[in-house]
């Protein structure tokens, strides 16, 4: 019993680690330069049928380190969540083919309300990215989600 | 117990060696004092309804502060309640809790400018004038409902030692010793000093000690000197009170219970005054130039267990330290019987308030008010996880600087013709105010569902205000005389008045919490749909209140109806345009403040008789006050055709005395008197369901006058009335302070 215990306290440790040393490193900011962002409507499959969608979210993003960090501003995945968030996606890998980025990614943990957001894992992630628009679609926990804006 | 029979054996024996000029000492002697009527008007005859309470009178009924002038003038209210702080003066139904009082309180011809040097120790007092109504064309600023000039003894006019002792069943004692000299005939000069120990009555059920007793000392040097048509009066005083306070009662509503008194975090209150007044006069046959010059100095600190329950939520510690210079010039004719009396004058004051009001936020406090509010909202979407605030406690400073300036010309002439008096006046004032403030707190928080450690979060809101005030202050009146000028008269008044702006230092720590809340909001990338991290007032601009203002309608009379009866009688009708009241913001905040929210209206009549019959003397004092508001709308809910708070209906004040007056090498004199003050309704909130019934204070005195020793023994509210004097709302609960109890006392004065 006690062997099972250390390891799962060995295992909550080092995704503990993990989670710290991975933690929220990009430079997008809390407060968003609005003429920069992408700003369009974000549609999220309330898995009963039902679609719940938010208008004017913004999006911005960034290139560090040979990944794309994507923030989305103020969002809302359901009606009845009586607060809005900022969730930042980091790490998206991407191909550039004349100014247009292409997004994949897959089991990347959001961030948001100061830490990582397990829960709502972002998975199946496509995208598109030019100068004037963007486009995302991923499964954001169980709810698929996706967004298109532009500037 | 032998402490007090050696003073007694030490006052009876000076008395039997002294000589009597007791009966010197109370006489009114009008017009000696050279420096008096610097504005002039004989309250009892001038246009304007006037209690004027001479020395024998205040020591006969035993007044020892401003507030125990309540009732005794009609429509007169200071409730007692809180501590020296406290000033809260209601006149014909106008008043204010906090900032800008409708009274303006005069000492030796120099206006006391912040309210918080209102509640000092009377003693030596030679004559107190109570002007009833907008006085804002003679005094300017902050005298709405009225003013009241307070004369001092002066060396000028009685010469010798007054010594005075007092004790009361509240284990309170009060004492005081003057010396008055006249070392040259044109020079006198006078040194007094006071102390007083209160008791207290009420108990800290927490600590199981008293919480409102307190010791206060005072001390004042006069000098004046006069040649020719020169005059020089100059008056140095200084005060200090250290006292508990805050005795406020937790009140259930569901079960209309008045808890004990309860809370865990010390309070008092500190307070250093010194107050320097110069006056110089100069007359000649044609006109009288007076200058008044002063200095006052005001340092305090306000302790408080803000919540007043034995939780740890939140205390504050106020500290104000103010410097303030006026000066005033008034030239007027010199001859009182010229057809035409006029009277200009300009004032200019500076006054540089620096200001601290830290707010501790303690564990119930961080709970209830701040991480409690944001859980509240988090728990609908992740129930299993918190906010948390990793500091036992954090304190949200809030420091002030607030210089404020001003000045006033005005100008009022009065014209005889026949039996009529017709009078004008006008002043104009001028205000600027100024406040910088920086309110900062740092606390580090976690949200454990996504965050492994605390995060430091700094919130800071800084910044300055600056405002102009511009009044305009006109004054008409009619007088017609019976018949010779000693019979009285019936007069007619329309005047105008003014509380001035200011601002709202005591919302800060409130708006900070609020920025604190959307601080971390933002740091957490999140916005709430609800109202968290919101409050009334989110800008340093929306804590400016402007002037209040009233215009005043008022006719009476100052009648002499028969030998020994003089009335006075009045009816008044008051119209209050932006009316400044205090506001509580929603929810469960902890700040107050001041808003000019409302418009409203006063009627009222007020009655003043006394009869004098041998040894028998009369006195009525009767007011009755309709206060409601026109309109005021708080969000809430509609509160006009109420009743303004705080304020009471009736004020009744009977005073019924005998003096006998023995031939007797030993005893001269023995008076009995016995008084009813009577003091209600006060509707304690906008909304007019709580209020304060109309109560009766019962009290009596004996009086025994040996040569120059007078034994008083006295007594007030002997029927132990239970009432209340105050209620508020802080952190969404409700509170009453309640009156003095039963007290009984001796006192002796001396006065060789």
């Amino acid at each position: 019993m006690n062997k099972i215990k250390n390891l799962f306290l060995l295992v909550a440790a080092a995704l503990t680690f993990a989670a710290c040393e991975n933690g929220h490193e990009n430079n997008l900011p809390n407060n968003p330069n609005h003429k920069e962002c992408y700003e369009g409507k974000m549609v999220v499959d309330q898995n009963d049928g039902s679609f719940y969608e938010q208008n004017s979210v913004e999006v911005d993003y960034e290139i560090y380190d040979g990944k794309i960090n994507f923030a989305m501003y103020k969002v809302k995945f359901a009606s009845g969540m009586p607060l809005k968030l900022d969730m930042v996606v980091e790490g998206v890998d991407f191909e550039e083919n004349n100014g247009v980025y292409t997004l994949s990614a897959d089991g990347v943990v959001p961030y948001a309300m100061g830490g990582p957001f397990e829960q709502f894992t972002i998975t199946q992630l496509t995208g598109e990215i030019t100068e004037t628009t963007m486009t995302l679609d991923f499964l954001c926990g169980e709810y698929p989600v996706t967004y298109s804006g532009s500037k | 117990m032998k402490r007090w029979i050696t003073i007694i054996a030490i006052f009876i024996a000076s008395s039997l060696a002294a000589q009597t000029h007791t009966e010197t000492l109370y006489r009114d002697i009008e017009g000696v004092e050279i420096t008096a009527s610097l504005k002039g008007e004989k309250g009892d005859a001038a246009p304007v309804s006037a209690t004027i309470l001479p020395m024998l009178k205040l020591e006969e009924r035993g007044v020892t502060s401003v507030k125990e002038i309540s009732a005794l003038s009609p429509n007169f209210y200071q409730p007692e309640y809180g501590s020296s702080i406290t000033s809260s003066i209601y006149v014909r139904g106008f008043g204010s809790r906090i900032d800008q009082p409708v009274l303006g309180v005069i000492i030796d011809n120099v206006p006391v400018m912040n309210k918080n040097a209102f509640d000092f120790d009377f003693y030596d007092i030679r004559r107190v004038e109570l002007l009833r109504g907008p006085q804002g064309t003679l005094y300017g600023r902050n005298t709405s409902g009225g003013v009241m000039n307070i004369t001092t003894l002066s060396p000028l006019v009685w010469q010798g030692v007054r010594t005075m002792a007092e004790y009361s069943t509240v284990a309170s004692y009060r004492t005081s010793a003057a010396y008055y000299a006249l070392p040259r005939n044109n020079f006198g000069i006078s040194v007094a000093a006071a102390f007083t120990h209160d008791g207290g009555h009420t108990l800290n059920a927490f600590t199981d000690e008293i919480c409102d007793s307190g010791n206060s000392g005072s001390a004042r040097v006069r000098m004046q000197w006069h040649r020719g048509a020169w005059s020089l009066d100059n008056t140095l005083s200084a005060g200090y009170t250290s006292e508990g306070g805050y005795a406020y009662h937790h009140y259930d509503p569901t079960t209309h219970h008045i808890e004990d008194v309860e809370y865990n975090d010390p309070s008092s209150y500190k307070r250093l005054t010194i107050n320097e007044g110069f006056t110089a006069q100069y007359v000649n046959n044609k006109v009288r130039v007076s200058s008044v010059t002063s200095y006052q100095y005001l340092d305090d600190t306000m302790t408080l267990d803000q919540d007043f329950s034995p939780k740890s939520m939140f205390t504050m510690q106020q500290m104000q330290r103010e410097h303030t210079i006026t000066e005033e010039i008034v030239i007027r004719n010199s001859n009182e019987n010229d057809k035409w009396q006029w009277l200009s004058g300009a004032f200019i004051f500076a006054k540089w308030l620096d200001m601290s009001s830290p707010v501790t936020f303690k564990e119930d406090g961080i709970n209830d008010l701040i991480v409690g509010n944001i859980n509240e909202n988090i728990h609908k979407v992740f129930p299993d996880n918190n906010m948390t605030i990793r500091e036992d406690s954090f304190v949200i400073n809030s420091d002030f600087k607030i210089p404020t300036y001003g000045a006033a010309l005005y100008h009022q002439s009065s014209y005889r013709l026949n039996r009529w008096n017709f009078t004008a006046g006008l002043r104009l004032d001028f205000e600027a105010a100024q406040m910088r403030y920086n309110s900062n707190a740092t606390v580090n928080y976690m949200f454990d569902y996504t965050m492994s450690d605390f995060k430091q979060l700094q919130s800071t809101f800084a910044g300055n205000e600056n405002d102009t005030f511009f009044e305009i202050l006109p004054k008409i009146a009619v007088q017609y005389y019976y018949g010779s000028r000693d019979r009285g008269n019936v007069y007619a008044t329309v005047t105008r008045g003014y509380k001035a702006g200011g601002y709202n230092t005591q919302i800060f720590s409130d708006i900070l919490q609020a920025q604190m809340m959307n601080d971390m909001m933002s740091d957490l990338g999140i916005e709430l749909d609800s109202a968290v991290g919101t409050t009334t007032y989110d800008s340093a601009s929306a804590t400016r209140y402007k002037p209040e203002t009233t215009w005043n309608f008022e006719i009476g009379t100052h009648l002499n109806a028969a030998k020994g009866l003089h009335i006075d009688a009045s009816m008044f009708w008051i119209e209050c345009f932006d009316q400044q009241v205090t506001v509580l913001p929603k929810g469960k905040n902890t700040g107050r403040m001041m808003s000019n929210a409302a418009r409203s209206r006063s009627i009222g009549a007020e009655l003043s008789a006394d009869y004098s019959y041998k040894g028998l003397n009369i006195n009525l004092n009767y007011g009755y006050t309709n206060a409601k508001f026109r309109k005021y709308n708080d969000g809430n809910a509609d509160y006009a055709g109420k009743f303004l708070p705080y304020a009471p209906q009736n004020t009744i004040n009977v005073v019924i005395a005998h003096t006998w007056r023995f031939d007797n090498d030993n005893i001269q004199m023995l008076t009995l008197s016995a008084d009813w003050r009577g003091i209600g309704s006060i509707y304690w909130d906008e909304s007019n369901t709580l209020k304060q019934p109309f109560y009766s204070l019962l009290g009596a005195n004996i009086s025994l006058r040996m040569r120059d020793l007078t034994l008083t023994l006295w007594g007030r509210n002997l029927t132990n009335t239970r009432y209340n004097t105050f209620y508020f709302k802080s952190v969404g609960e409700e509170f009453f302070s309640q009156g003095r109890p039963i007290e009984v006392g001796i006192r002796l004065n001396l006065n060789i």
